[in-house]
């Protein structure tokens, strides 16, 4: 399996993308998706104060959740719609080089490179804390975690580890090579 | 002869100067150490030499002070980490 990324000038470009790829990449917006998962809502929009200022400031933090919070919830939301509605757009082809298999292409604008990061680490963020991917030193955890008296299944654990490293390929990607700032 | 009255009440104007905030960056796990770098250079406007100095203080330390300044600034601040997904807070400074 491979996967092409290529930067045009006001293009960037994914192509070579298999069903697998295709399939895994459309699962971010449920990765994503803070809807019941109060912790992934606290993580992605947590409160701006340090414990010690947050008892002394009760108004101002009720202010930032109703004010600020639901316009970076916004923003977060609308990156993520960018994300999916691109991926409808995709463009079949056949490859001659793989035997006909059927392989898809994205041509997307350099803006979108942004929202897609956004988009992609929303998915990474939630999806490291739903299969407890680090310990509470950033180490990596192979060994599935237990859940009350079960272990987490290891297989669902390990697809969901495919997919945060899918996700976190395109972002370094994307960060070197679209991203990009003026020096 | 008349007499021009001087006024006698001076005006004291005092001048109160707000403690100053501090914008921390804190260390996750996931975010990579090229956004960081990334996103504290857009915010901050920081050239990328001092943008990977901080990057790699929260890396290694778990934490870095950013900037410091007025309260209403350090929201601001706060709120653009935050929307670019980094674990940010401000703090009074001591």
């Amino acid at each position: 399996m491979r996967l092409s990324l290529q930067k045009s000038s006001g293009t960037w470009s994914l192509s070579e993308i298999d069903e697998i790829h295709l399939e895994l990449l459309r699962q971010a917006g449920e990765d994503a998706s803070m809807t019941e998962f109060p912790r992934g809502r606290e993580r992605l929009l947590p409160p701006p104060l340090s414990a010690n200022d947050a008892a002394k400031e009760k108004e101002f933090l009720e202010d930032w959740k109703d004010y600020v919070a639901d316009e970076i919830e916004t923003q977060f939301t609308s990156d993520l719609a960018t994300l999916l509605a691109d991926i409808e757009d995709v463009e079949s082809y056949s490859a001659e080089e793989s035997g006909d298999e059927t392989l898809y292409q994205l041509t997307l604008p350099t803006e979108h490179g942004e929202r897609w990061f956004s988009a992609l680490n929303q998915a990474r963020i939630l999806l490291d804390m739903k299969y407890k991917f680090h310990d509470e030193n950033d180490e990596f955890i192979v060994e599935p975690p237990m859940e009350g008296n079960e272990e987490m299944d290891r297989e669902e654990r390990l697809v969901a580890y495919f997919r945060y490293d899918l996700f976190c390929n395109i972002q370094e990607w994307l960060v070197r090579n679209v991203m990009c700032l003026e020096d | 002869m008349s007499s021009i009255a001087t006024p006698e009440q001076l005006t004291e104007i005092e001048f109160s100067l707000d403690q100053p905030w501090n914008v921390i960056i804190h260390n996750d796990p996931v975010n990579l150490m090229s956004y960081v770098t990334f996103v504290i250079r857009k915010v901050f406007g920081y050239d990328d030499k001092k943008a990977k100095v901080h990057m790699l203080q929260v890396h290694k330390q778990g934490r870095s002070l950013v900037w410091s300044g007025a309260r209403e600034r350090a929201e601001h601040y706060v709120r653009e980490l935050q929307a670019h997904q980094l674990l940010s807070t401000m703090e009074k400074a001591d």
